[in-house]
């Protein structure tokens, strides 16, 4: 994979959420640290697992990349133009070429509009089509995603979980991207449903030469369909490699406990098994801890964690850790 | 787990499309509200009232302003089976319906022009506050930060400001007797306009100087809370402008309260005419207003009350037309809100 093109290419990305203060003169009083610096490559083709837990800066990092949010500092370059310094127009322009499937089927769907409005709509935004020739491609969009075209003037009400979410993911291939950020796609969903959603993201994959960005909390999910896998706490990333590298030889020890919390379907296997249960909570991304912000929660921790932020480094080919202690 | 399940997704799919039947939210609103007698009742109340109102001088049968002198404070027969009181001083005159005023007009014809006067004011109350209010609010909620914080703390000022003094400042002013303005200036304008249009003037300016504050506040909630939907954020990521985002996908989504909270705030604005016009800084005499009619009917209302019931029948009436108009629109776009204040 390390050869392969490279689609998005992420440097030292940081975004804070400022905490302000007063009525009408607002001053700044800090700063919610949601990403904390991240370098890392996309490549063509591929899908990138991103995991962590709850609120460490997942999705944050998913709307960043795609310019929802604007950073506060670093760069994104996408298919080598750099998002970052892209305002306006233009990057409406390239909002074609990248686009995001929502956690919450119920929510990404505006109520008031019907299915063939909401996928048509980027249609019409970017000119692409016009008339009967968006009511056309509505309909191919419905059924590459498996759905009847005849619902295209249906309202999102009338549709389950698993539907819907088939329409957000027809709406995001409306325009022909070619990076999608899939933002935690199938949480919201049944476990029936949830396999039905990432095949057919595998199958339009395939068919269309994507590269996922796919941002997840299921690790076993994550490892069915990703090529790589990023594991993120508190705002950066602490550990990327290929997948079955990640999973059989994880090296960070935040890696190692949150992998050993997946149950194994095994009865005498799983008893044996030995849990990392780590102590304490996440500390607030307002005030994250100095040098290693897993320090606090490491059972390695050492004294130079505390006075070091440890170094971004590649231990073997493709392989990167965030570890002093390895 | 790789097999695609597709396939069977859509055979159900297609099961699906015989059985559910389409039906837009709007579709959905409007069938709740017929089903509603009391909305119902309410808007063919509204209706009747506002073709009244167009029609006013095909179904009064005197003109407004017609004083026959003789027939002062006459009564229809029927009358004292209501009012046995006036037996003994009443004269009787079936000319009138519901009998004539002091100077010998006739008390229906001039409660059916009234309906002009509150209606109008029922058109332009929402009329004004929605446009400003509206478009004051979406643009603070939308924008957010520190202009949402500055306009806001606007609307909180004039919010406390005394709109009723500030009505009756600037009708002493331009109505003034004493100092008849040349003609040529502002004020002069101001005051011809004012006449032309019965008085009307001022109670337009005190309505819409107080109505749209309520509503951009409202609004700015509603914005808000809408704004961080995250198929707003979808909007965004397919490349949607800041102007279609607010018309497409928000305001579509939040015109179902704003309806109903000025729908019930029309009463509001009908009952300020009628105080203004109570207290005699409404319309000009002798343009009917159900409130004047009031205050005149209120100084023989011991001898005559048929003046002061009838145009009060009128204005309570309308109201509760509007009221249960409201409260069946809210119902009807809101089911969950049934039973709320």
């Amino acid at each position: 994979m390390a050869d392969s093109e490279v689609l998005v290419r992420v440097e030292n990305l940081v975004k804070h959420f400022p905490i302000t203060r007063g009525i009408i003169i607002q001053r700044q009083v800090g700063a919610v640290h949601a990403v904390d610096g991240l370098t890392f490559d996309i490549y063509k083709g591929e899908t990138l697992g991103l995991v962590g837990e709850s609120g460490c800066g997942k999705s944050t990092t998913g709307r960043t990349i795609l310019q929802l949010y604007r950073p506060t500092s670093g760069s994104v370059h996408f298919e080598g133009v750099d998002l970052v310094k892209l305002k306006g127009e233009d990057l409406r322009r390239m909002r074609r070429r990248m686009q995001m499937i929502f956690q919450d089927p119920y929510a990404s769907l505006n109520p008031r509009m019907t299915v063939g409005e909401i996928i048509g709509e980027p249609l019409i935004i970017h000119n692409v089509a016009r008339g009967r020739e968006v009511q056309e491609r509505v309909e191919h969009l419905l059924e590459l995603v498996g759905l009847n075209p005849a619902y295209a003037n249906r309202y999102p009400h009338e549709f389950s979980g698993g539907q819907r979410q088939r329409i957000g993911v027809a709406r995001a291939l409306a325009l022909q991207p070619s990076f999608i950020v899939c933002d935690e796609p199938i949480s919201a969903l049944d476990v029936s449903i949830q396999a039905q959603v990432v095949n057919l993201l595998e199958d339009l994959q395939q068919e269309f030469g994507l590269t996922y960005l796919f941002i997840a909390h299921d690790l076993s999910m994550v490892r069915h369909i990703s090529n790589r896998v990023a594991v993120m706490y508190l705002g950066v990333i602490v550990e990327l490699a290929s997948r079955d590298e990640l999973y059989n030889h994880p090296l960070h020890p935040y890696t190692q406990a949150l992998l050993s919390a997946v149950p194994i379907p095994d009865p005498a296997v799983e008893k044996k098994r030995k849990r990392i249960i780590l102590q304490g909570d996440v500390p607030s991304p307002v005030n994250p801890p100095s040098g290693c912000r897993f320090r606090t929660r490491c059972p390695l921790a050492a004294e130079i964690c505390k006075e070091v932020k440890p170094e971004w480094r590649e231990v073997s080919s493709g392989h990167f850790v965030a570890c002093h202690m390895v | 787990m790789a097999q695609p399940v597709t396939l069977d997704a859509r055979a159900h799919d297609k099961d699906a499309l015989l059985t559910t039947k389409r039906e837009s939210l709007w579709q959905d609103a409007l069938r709740r509200l017929v089903r509603n007698r009391a909305a119902v009742v309410g808007g063919v109340i509204i209706l009747m009232l506002y073709l009244m109102a167009i029609f006013a001088d095909k179904i009064a049968p005197y003109p407004y302003e017609k004083q026959t002198l003789v027939d002062q404070n006459k009564v229809p027969a029927w009358m004292l089976k209501v009012f046995p009181t006036m037996q003994p001083y009443a004269k009787i005159s079936d000319k009138y319906l519901l009998g004539a005023d002091y100077v010998g007009r006739d008390l229906f014809s001039r409660i059916v022009y009234g309906t002009r006067v509150s209606l109008t004011v029922a058109l332009i109350g929402p009329l004004i506050s929605l446009i400003i209010g509206v478009t004051y609010g979406s643009i603070s909620g939308y924008f957010g930060g520190r202009l949402d914080n500055i306009m806001m703390r606007i609307v909180d000022v004039l919010y406390a400001f005394p709109g009723l003094l500030f009505i009756i400042l600037l009708m002493a002013f331009f109505r003034s007797t004493f100092a008849r303005p040349e003609p040529g200036t502002f004020t002069y304008a101001v005051s011809q306009l004012d006449a032309r249009l019965g008085g009307m003037l001022f109670i337009f300016i005190g309505i819409g100087l107080t109505a749209w504050e309520t509503m951009a506040r409202l609004t700015r909630g509603q914005v808000l809370s809408m704004r961080e939907k995250e198929f707003i954020e979808a909007a965004r990521t397919i490349g949607a402008t800041d102007l279609r985002i607010m018309f497409r996908h928000i305001l579509p989504n939040i015109v179902g309260p704003l309806v109903v909270a000025e729908t019930l705030a029309i009463p509001g604005y009908i009952t300020t005419e009628a105080f203004l016009s109570f207290i005699g800084l409404g319309v000009n005499p002798p343009t009917p207003s159900w409130g004047s009619m009031i205050s005149e009917g209120a100084q023989v209302i011991r001898t005559y009350p048929n003046q002061t019931i009838f145009p009060a029948l009128a204005l309570a009436i309308t109201m509760f037309a509007f009221n249960f108009l409201g409260d069946g629109l809210r119902d009807a776009l809101d089911p969950r809100l049934r039973g709320t204040q």
